[in-house]
């Protein structure tokens, strides 16, 4: 009969509390919306199935070696890619793999959308002191408004770790989201005119200029802000791999498997990250008002910006203000998004390829951000 | 305990330096991505700017091996000149239409379709699928 007792003593029965099964609803509602909605299906399964994993109830204090914060549990060792900050630059190799720089190359300027919606990333920070963060907390729930999960990951990882699983998961929720979060904000910051505007085609990209891209690129962005090199190296590498079109085998690899396998590892150990006991507290929501917030504040900066530098290009040459949206990172789902807003207002207007050079000048604007707050923070 | 940290929001917390860090942070993200704008900007001007150094000193060598070959009495006009010639460049939509072209010639996907019929002849085997006595309409009586 003791051997019973114990035994119930050991289940997920005796040691569940309210907050476990709150945390395993809010998984199941991540893996409805990835699975029924078909939002961020890659992201959401694996951390949703995470949270799951992190949150079944264990006898805690038995040395069972089972919970992620465990020293030597299998989710333990794994946890630690997360934590050395190994994965995001691995995610960063396979979306440099996977980028097109194309429409950036062939039509610079809008790389100044991607850096303008990086406006939401610095007034966050600012945002985050004034509810009393300390400095590294507050840089590190800034970084959520460059709406790049593996930047979020990273940074978080270095100035508050204590902090990586809400961090994460706000980041991850908030790209999700993009198609609930962003038309509202571009809509309203928009005249229906403005909507409207239709941009030249681009023109077409030599291969010596797309070769070129990855290097003048990286020696640019690494030389001065050399603490985003991890991400910068690795994204700029990753696409000159697709680029050279002589390192074909290793581009497919990085772009395929080798994403996907950091893809798996990254989100279900982030998900197990995220057990009741540690993530249910009242600065957990509080980071994910302040990421709210801050994506709210980057999309509108994109599209202002957008709007500013209309006053100064000729009348056959504007700017759609729709694609400063797509300024935040969040590569492609802000793309699409103004793709899809576009078409809206203009049944033949497809600004798909034009918001695709805003929404790759914010992933290196938003790993130049994360690097310039480690060396102001660290 | 939420909303309460929520109503403490106090702008007397963020001092002079974190102030600067913001307005340095953003204003360098911006210098970072301006001067990959200026250099993509330019980037075709000095790629043309290439191109036409080499065309120049190409001419110039043939110009150079023309005069030697005149002064020793050969001639070097003829199959090896148009060789040298610079191939014309041709632009992206006629690089497109080039393109569609080969895939449709491939995959044979021709306006005009082939006339030719065939028939071949398929060997009748009994089948419970086309069989008479299995059919659903066949009614008991």
């Amino acid at each position: 009969m003791q051997g019973l007792e114990n035994f119930y003593h050991y289940t997920g029965f005796y040691n569940v509390t309210p907050g476990h099964l709150i945390m395993i609803a809010v998984a199941c509602f991540f893996i409805y919306l990835a699975i029924k909605k078909g939002y961020e299906p890659l992201l959401l399964v694996p951390i949703g199935f995470g949270i799951i994993i992190g949150n079944i109830p264990f006898l805690q204090g038995a040395d069972l070696q089972l919970g992620i914060y465990e020293d030597g549990s299998v989710m333990n060792y794994l946890y630690q890619g997360v934590l050395k900050g190994v994965y995001p630059p691995l995610i960063f190799l396979g979306i440099g793999a996977m980028t097109d720089f194309s429409t950036l190359i062939s039509n610079p300027k809008l790389v100044l959308l991607g850096a303008a919606a990086q406006i939401g990333i610095f007034l966050t920070f600012f945002g985050a002191i004034a509810l009393a963060f300390n400095t590294g907390a507050a840089g590190a729930i800034a970084i959520i408004g460059g709406a790049d999960g593996p930047t979020a990951i990273f940074l978080s990882s270095r100035l508050a770790p204590d902090l990586i699983g809400p961090i994460a998961i706000a980041a991850y929720s908030y790209m999700a989201l993009v198609p609930v979060i962003q038309p509202p904000i571009m809509r309203l910051l928009t005249s229906d005119k403005e909507r409207r505007i239709r941009m030249k085609p681009p023109r077409a990209v030599s291969k010596i200029e797309k070769v070129l891209f990855p290097i003048i690129g990286l020696l640019l962005t690494a030389f001065i802000a050399p603490a985003a090199l991890p991400l910068l190296g690795m994204l700029f590498f990753g696409n000159l791999l697709k680029e050279s079109m002589v390192t074909e085998r290793l581009a497919e690899t990085a772009r395929n498997s080798m994403i996907d396998i950091v893809t798996i590892l990254l989100g279900l150990t982030v998900g197990a990250s995220t057990q009741a006991t540690t993530f249910l507290t009242p600065e957990s929501i509080l980071i994910f008002v302040l990421g709210a917030l801050s994506f709210m504040i980057a999309t509108a900066g994109g599209v202002l910006f957008a709007k500013f530098m209309n006053l100064f290009l000729p009348d056959d040459n504007k700017i759609n203000p729709l694609i400063g949206a797509a300024g935040v990172s969040a590569v492609p789902d802000s793309a699409r998004v103004v793709q899809h807003e576009g078409l809206r207002y203009d049944s033949s207007n497809h600004l798909l390829m034009h918001a695709m050079a805003p929404n790759v000048a914010g992933v290196i604007g938003s790993a130049v951000a994360a690097g310039l707050l480690m060396s102001f923070l660290m | 305990m939420f909303f309460d940290r929520l109503t403490e929001l106090d702008f007397s917390l963020v001092t002079t330096e974190e102030i600067f860090i913001m307005i340095e942070g953003y204003a360098v993200v911006f210098v970072v991505l301006s001067l990959l704008y200026l250099v993509f900007h330019n980037m075709p001007k000095f790629i043309d700017l290439g191109k036409s150094l080499k065309k120049k000193l190409q001419s110039r060598k043939q110009s150079i091996v023309e005069a030697a070959e005149k002064r020793m009495g050969k001639n070097g006009n003829g199959a090896a000149k148009e060789q040298d010639q610079a191939v014309p460049e041709i632009s992206g939509e006629v690089n497109a239409a080039i393109g569609a072209a080969i895939h449709m010639f491939a995959n044979e996907h021709h306006d005009e379709e082939s006339t030719v019929l065939t028939i071949e002849e398929v060997s009748r085997r009994y089948s419970p699928w086309s069989s008479k006595i299995y059919s659903v309409t066949n009614l008991r009586r």
